[in-house]
């Protein structure tokens, strides 16, 4: 153990040697710091594979997926329902539970978790097969902040 | 006898010197605090019952909100107790995987512990440090289960996955690291005679006071009271892990923030032997879920707790067979530090130790108000 009784005022000082290191932060947006490879960001879903069997939205612990008819999906193979998930984003926290029981594996989460947006209604969507919205995957772009 | 004119003053709930939403009004007389009363209550949000309505599988998404800095053991303590319930065994490799969270979460716990008691005696940089030692710890996290704060990883039946290829590596990496950066943080703060002269006898507490009041983790070991659930009820791989419980004897500011600088260094030796441990495993089987949409545990009731960074932190479950738990309560080491033993501590003390008394007894109020 290094630590002493009774102290010192001089070795505090020797911390001053840190101003000749390098910064923790990254200088963002001049620096991009990609997610990690199982990074919890936006859902995506395969509406062709999705069986609209709802385990996403009963499992879901905020209740953030609601099942919307899609008429189009409508399959004579038992246990296929016409319906597939919305989810909520004002209520989803990310914990991909509904990923882990999907039975069909349609459902993912990719690793795009910036969106920025006036409308709130935006940020109820449908996931299908395209990442989320336009901003590139892991950029903070910074016109984004300021979109009409 | 003349009376002194006293004064209230309001600590919180939007103050530096608080550890979150709460907040505490003390009576002044001069500078000496003759009279304390907590306010808890800001952050109240219903755990125990939204718990209720919900799946088995469901808890660890919310619980891990009981407590922001130090996540995992929430999780952990209810999966626990819902695994003793059910009776269920976690494969050793998910054991070890949870240690491995459990002791990085109480890294980066302690250093934001040791930054916000600097911080409230004045020497902000040791916070800087902190939060930014902190990052390099999260950033494994995320690497792990995916997310940094809330990893809603360990549920009931083991933890969600494996490690990634190569995860061991740069786990004892970060180890050295934070051993080197532990000799530069003795430099800045624990050697620093500022820091000493103000912590040194400010409100002490004694062994027989700490178990009056139901005082446990780090605060009651900084009397000399040597209870560590991690060797009392042992869960997850402590058991295997080779580790002796830690004590001071003062039971004062210093001693409390000196035993956590010790138990710091202990949790970075546990870290490496689990890693070693780790290595040598078949990797693979980690975690024992039923289909978590059927699933339903016998009824009866379970107890499980865990040595969290402030504390005993438990889970007491019962369920009548159903699909979630019947009644779900959890015990929380912030109570019994932030409320009853800080309004009797605090008194005699001096403004300027208000804080430093609450950052001391390492208060979490999002656990106090549930
Ligand atoms: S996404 Fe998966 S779980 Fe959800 S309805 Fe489709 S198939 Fe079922
Ligand atoms: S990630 Fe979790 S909260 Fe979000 S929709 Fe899926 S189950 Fe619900």
């Amino acid at each position: 153990m290094s630590v002493k009784k009774e102290g010192s005022y001089v070795s505090p000082f020797r911390a001053l040697k840190q101003l000749v290191k390098k910064p923790h932060t990254v200088q963002i947006p001049k620096v991009v710091k990609p997610p990690a490879e199982r990074y919890r960001g936006f859902h995506t879903n395969n509406l062709e594979v999705c069986i609209g069997c709802g385990n996403c939205s009963r499992v879901c612990p905020d209740n953030a997926i609601k099942m919307v008819p899609f008429p189009e999906y409508a399959r004579k193979e038992p246990g296929s329902m016409p319906l597939r998930p919305q989810v909520d984003y004002g209520r989803c926290c990310f914990c991909a539970l509904c990923v882990e029981v999907c039975p069909t594996g349609s459902l993912q989460m990719v690793r795009t978790f910036t969106h920025v947006d006036e409308k709130k209604d935006s940020f109820v969507f449908i996931p299908d097969s395209k990442v989320v919205h336009e901003t590139p995957d892991f950029v903070l772009d910074t016109k984004n902040l300021r979109r009409k | 006898m003349s009376q002194t004119k006293t004064i209230d003053l309001f600590f919180g709930p939007q103050h530096p010197g608080i550890t979150g939403n709460f907040s505490v009004r003390v009576t002044v007389d001069g500078d000496t605090v003759v009279k304390a009363q907590v306010i808890p209550g800001f952050l109240h949000r219903g755990f125990e019952k939204l718990m209720e309505m919900r799946h088995w599988i469901q808890g660890p998404a919310l619980i891990c909100r009981i407590c922001v800095p130090d996540p995992d053991h929430s999780e952990t303590g209810y999966a626990t107790a819902v695994e003793r319930l059910a009776g269920i065994e976690v494969p050793e490799r998910g054991r070890y995987i949870r240690s491995l969270m459990l002791e990085m979460s109480r890294l980066s716990a302690y250093l934001f512990y040791f930054g916000g008691y600097a911080g409230s005696i004045g020497l902000y940089t040791v916070g800087q440090w902190g939060v930014g030692d902190r990052d390099y710890i999260l950033d494994l996290f995320e690497e792990l289960t995916g997310a940094r704060v809330y990893h809603i990883f360990n549920f009931p039946g083991g933890p969600r996955w494996d490690t990634p290829p190569g995860f061991e590596d740069k786990v004892d990496k970060l180890m050295d690291f934070l051993e080197k950066r532990l000799k530069e943080f003795d430099k800045l703060y624990f050697n620093n005679r500022v820091f000493i002269k103000r912590a040194r006898g400010t409100a002490p507490m004694t062994k027989a006071y700490a178990q009056k009041m139901e005082v446990t983790g780090p605060n009651a070991r900084a009397t000399g009271w040597a209870i560590d659930v991690r060797k009392d009820d042992p869960y997850a791989a402590y058991p295997d892990l080779d580790f002796d419980i830690i004590t001071q004897k003062e039971g004062d500011n210093y001693a409390r923030v000196i035993q956590r600088r010790m138990e710091f260094e202990q949790s970075i030796d546990l870290i490496r032997q689990i890693t070693r441990k780790l290595r040598k495993m078949p990797r693979g089987n980690v975690r024992v879920t039923p289909n978590p949409l059927h699933w339903k545990i016998p009824p009866g009731e379970a107890y499980g707790a865990v040595e969290s960074s402030k504390g005993e932190l438990g889970y007491y479950v019962v369920s009548d067979g159903g699909i979630g738990p019947y009644r779900m309560q959890a015990r929380g080491p912030s109570i019994s530090h932030g409320v009853q033993v800080y309004e009797e501590m605090v008194v005699g003390q001096r403004v300027a130790d208000v804080a430093a008394l609450m950052f001391s007894l390492d208060v979490c109020p999002p656990d106090i108000d549930r």
